[in-house]
């Protein structure tokens, strides 16, 4: 079976989908079928409804959505009126909004002009109508359908800025379905404050319509994730010439030093970042040495992929456990060879291994904590006694504060002192 | 009683999958077939969550599964098709596919079903694969379409694979029957099951084959050996058995909705007795007197009298559920029903609602396949008190942000709850999960305190 390139998670509709839900103020029109519109809006809702249990006070922003709904006739002799037909129904729907039309893979194949069609309705209603060049797996996947969605934003919205205010900052492609983005963004907040930057815009996360031309008044573009976000402020600044950062969001210390040290010097701040740094770094062990560290001396391996090598590892270190291996699953779909001196980290890496080498690797190592990322790449079903195995966020935390968050919950964790008596069962006898 | 209506019958909001997903539930809802989707692996994705939420298997836990997980396919493997693949044909991908299948897993019957894109552009996986290894274990089916609801997927899939495996009928066996309208798509399938085994195990009468309700694939052989099929849910029920009827004149009873309440239960259990020529088991007397008993002392011990007389609700789902819980909450509850959301049902017409509902004294808001914005302006100006259906109502429902409301979830997609204990929808049980949830919600009211 060949392996995936792109995104398991979805198709560039769900990615279209997962950014316009969030610019607030607006009304999506899905053309295509209603199996399209049920997974798409599935993915979103179920994301809001998650940050909405994560942040205290965080309101539900409202649904304006439909579909067209194209049936078995509307797909042999064309979905183009259909589509004009719900475009005016959403028009007369939503009076005050704009309406954005993503068509789905099914449009693509039978070849409905749909950007005519919008730009039709546009003239003849004096309505915004904008056309989304989406086409569901056919334009790619879903990261692919997050990054054509900014980039339509940007060209159809955004303009030259009258000024720039220099001490205001965008955070650019926040993750749309990512229920603790609302969480990293405090951290990022509480960051930029002590550099004594405020936040411009979040671009687009719950950011009114209206405001979109606001977006570029901003000094420097913050990327959420420095590979996806990239290519968003990449466009931002070949058309504004807006300046940006080459890093995502930080995670751990390390990272957090250069990000704002970056920041520091694309803005010219006066500002002593090592001071900073060693302000947080000595507000996190005083945290920990209050709560108490039930990591130190904890024998530990790691089964993850790349992404959380650089924190996990740094997070570890912290906390004075000891780090036996670190094992890079080969997933097929995520790079394993990132590191370019597997000798300045503190253990064996064994990188591109085969699940059942994990496995093998695991029960001879003898460790006290296993950590590894999501189930569906689990390699370790069931453990042996008495050894503890959690799983990684599939994001890495953000910042200082986002290490201790950890901390925290995997202390807790730690002192329960319980092993799961279901992992122990012999599965073979249950079925 | 106002109707609302959108410009077609066809379902236009989003509220339930599309038909592919239908289709999938239904084969993954037996045992010893494999499911290859000829498609992209998005279809697959989202289709995976339902398969793998309804009905887990053990394979989750084994390290092949993990093997096949890291390839990108958690349960439902497919061909992996790219833009690329429908302009030049997805013939060797589906090759490769199917010989990665066979390697990873035992592969008794491998059912292959293209997405709705692929069908569109005709894509023949028969033709693909005629001279493949595998030919004979290799089950076609065709697409299900591209705007069909995921009952009619289910439906036409199964009839689909029974007309493909089941034998001829030699003797049927006496008092024996299929259940068929179970899927494993549904919230709870699970426990509609069990309640059913229960109450045919009551009335003295054998299952055959619960259809797609993690029945072995040699149920599908052996299901023309019943003398009759029940259908409990007619949604994905009915037209199989229509059809097995024709086929091979195996009788089917029905009613136009599922077994909801007592009424409808002691109907549907006095139509199969009466089908065997069977009088009312004791212990089946008995077992409803026990319900109604429990039901009526969870009711009179409420804390304040006329606590559900004209409590308005909203129910939302497919037809069959919404009218079954709409009946009982209504003439047993003393409910009001003030919407209906009715969603994926394509033949039902307005005519056929208002006759049905006709009958029915409150103001309700029947809303055939609604949007977002239809369903949320009914839920403003209603009010309801308690709502019934899926995450996707919950949404609105805190959106409309009128207080006292309270959510019962009944149909997926659900994003925070798992339905573990025995809680059935249908027959006498099942009129206790209701009785429960109503009086749950009731009870944990709050009032503002005005002083």
């Amino acid at each position: 079976m060949p392996r995936i390139k792109g995104s398991q998670l979805s198709c560039t509709l769900v990615g279209s989908l997962s950014v316009l839900i969030n610019l607030q103020d607006t009304a999506v029109l899905l053309h295509g079928t209603t199996g399209c519109a049920h997974y798409g809006m599935k993915f979103c809702q179920q994301m809001i409804i998650r940050a909405e249990e994560m942040v205290p006070g965080y309101q539900l922003p409202p649904v304006h959505f439909g579909t067209t709904a194209l049936s078995e006739n509307e797909l042999i002799f064309g979905g183009e009126d259909r589509l004009c037909e719900k475009i005016t129904e959403m028009l007369d729907a939503y009076p005050e909004l704009p309406l954005f039309v993503t068509p789905s893979c099914i449009v693509e194949v039978i070849g409905d002009d749909v950007q005519g069609v919008c730009e039709r309705m546009s003239r003849e209603t004096g309505r915004t109508v904008i056309y989304f060049n989406m086409g569901g797996f056919l334009k790619g996947d879903h990261f692919q359908g997050v990054n054509t969605t900014y980039f339509d934003l940007i060209d159809h919205f955004l303009t030259p800025p009258a000024h720039v205010d220099r001490q205001a900052v965008n955070l650019v492609a926040e993750r749309g379905l990512m229920p603790a983005a609302e969480i990293d963004f405090f951290e990022v907040r509480r960051l930029l404050a002590k550099l004594g930057l405020s936040i411009n815009t979040r671009f687009v996360r719950h950011l009114p319509f209206a405001d979109l031309g606001r977006v570029t008044t901003a000094a420097l573009n913050l990327p959420s994730v420095s590979n996806q976000s990239m290519a968003v402020c990449q466009r931002l600044n070949e058309r504004f010439e807006m300046p940006f950062l080459r890093e995502g969001f930080p995670s751990g210390f390390n990272d957090t030093h250069h990000w704002l040290a970056a920041i520091r010097e694309s803005l010219s701040l006066d500002v002593n970042i090592e001071r900073l740094m060693q302000a947080e770094w000595d507000f996190f062990h005083s945290e920990i040495d209050r709560l108490g560290n039930p990591f130190k001396g904890l024998k530990v391996i790691i089964n993850a992929v790349p992404i959380h090598m650089g924190w996990l590892t740094e997070f570890l270190e912290a906390v004075g456990a000891d780090l036996m291996q670190i094992n890079i699953l080969d997933t097929g779909y995520f790079q394993t060879d990132f590191i370019d001196d597997p000798g300045t980290l503190p253990c064996p890496v064994n990188a591109r291994m085969r699940f059942e080498d994990v496995l093998a690797n695991n029960l001879d190592a003898h460790a006290d904590m296993i950590l590894q990322c999501s189930v569906h790449y689990s390699p370790m079903p069931n453990h042996q006694p008495g050894l503890l195995i959690r799983e990684v966020p599939v994001v890495p935390p953000v910042g200082p504060r986002g290490l201790l968050n950890l901390f925290v919950n995997w202390s807790q964790w730690i002192r329960s002192n319980k092993v799961e008596g279901w992992r122990n069962e012999p599965i073979e006898h249950l079925f | 009683m106002s109707l609302s209506n959108t410009s077609s019958n066809q379902p236009q909001n989003y509220g339930s999958p599309c038909s592919l997903a239908g289709a999938v539930c239904a084969l993954a809802g037996i045992d010893g077939i494999d499911i290859l989707v000829n498609g992209p692996s998005s279809c697959t994705g989202f289709t995976t969550g339902l398969v793998d939420g309804g009905h887990p298997i053990r394979e989750r836990s084994s390290p092949v599964f993990s093997r096949l997980a890291a390839d990108g396919h958690p349960r439902l493997p497919c061909s992996e098709i790219t833009d690329a693949d429908v302009i030049l044909g997805t013939g060797d991908k589906l090759i490769q596919a199917v010989d990665t299948l066979a390697e990873k897993r035992r592969c008794e019957r491998i059912a292959i079903i293209n997405s709705c894109s692929l069908s569109l552009i005709g894509e023949d996986a028969t033709n693909i694969l005629k001279d493949h290894a595998l030919a004979d274990r290799i089950l076609y089916l065709e697409s299900t379409g591209c705007s069909k609801s995921c009952a009619t997927g289910h439906n036409e899939a199964m009839i689909q694979l029974i007309g493909q495996l089941a034998r001829l009928q030699a003797a049927s066996q006496e008092k024996t029957v299929n259940l068929l309208g179970l899927s494993i798509g549904q919230y709870s399938w699970k426990h509609d099951l069990a309640e059913m085994q229960r109450l045919l195990t009551m009335a003295g009468i054998r299952l055959n084959t619960a259809l797609a309700a993690g029945c072995p694939l040699a149920a599908v052989h052996g299901i023309t050996d019943a003398a009759l099929n029940v259908v409990v849910n007619p949604d994905y029920g009915l037209d199989i058995a229509r059809f097995m009827e024709s086929r091979y004149g195996i009788p089917y009873i029905a009613a136009d909705r599922m077994p909801i309440g007592f009424a409808a239960t002691d109907q549907l259990m006095t139509d199969l007795l009466a089908a065997f020529d069977l009088a009312m088991p004791a212990a089946l007397e008995a077992e409803a007197r026990r319900c109604r008993r429990e039901a009526i002392l969870a009711l009179s011990h409420s804390l304040r009298s006329d606590l559900l007389r004209g409590l308005p609700v909203a129910i939302f789902g497919e037809w069959s559920f919404v009218a079954g819980l709409a009946c009982f909450l209504e003439q047993y509850l003393g409910c009001a029903p003030v919407i209906l959301g009715i969603e994926g049902k394509q033949e039902i017409t307005f005519d056929e609602i208002a006759d049905w509902h006709d009958n029915k004294a409150c103001p309700t808001e029947i809303l055939l396949n609604p949007d977002a914005g239809q369903k949320l302006a009914a839920i403003k100006a209603k009010r309801p008190v308690i709502l019934f259906g899926s995450a996707f109502e919950e949404y609105l429902l805190a959106q409309a942000g009128h207080a006292p409301a309270f959510y019962v979830q009944t149909t997926g997609p659900g994003f925070q709850r798992v339905n573990l204990v025995h809680r059935p929808y249908i027959g006498f049980a099942g009129v206790l999960t209701f009785v429960e949830a109503v009086l749950n919600c009731r009870l944990t009211e709050r009032y503002p305190y005005t002083g």
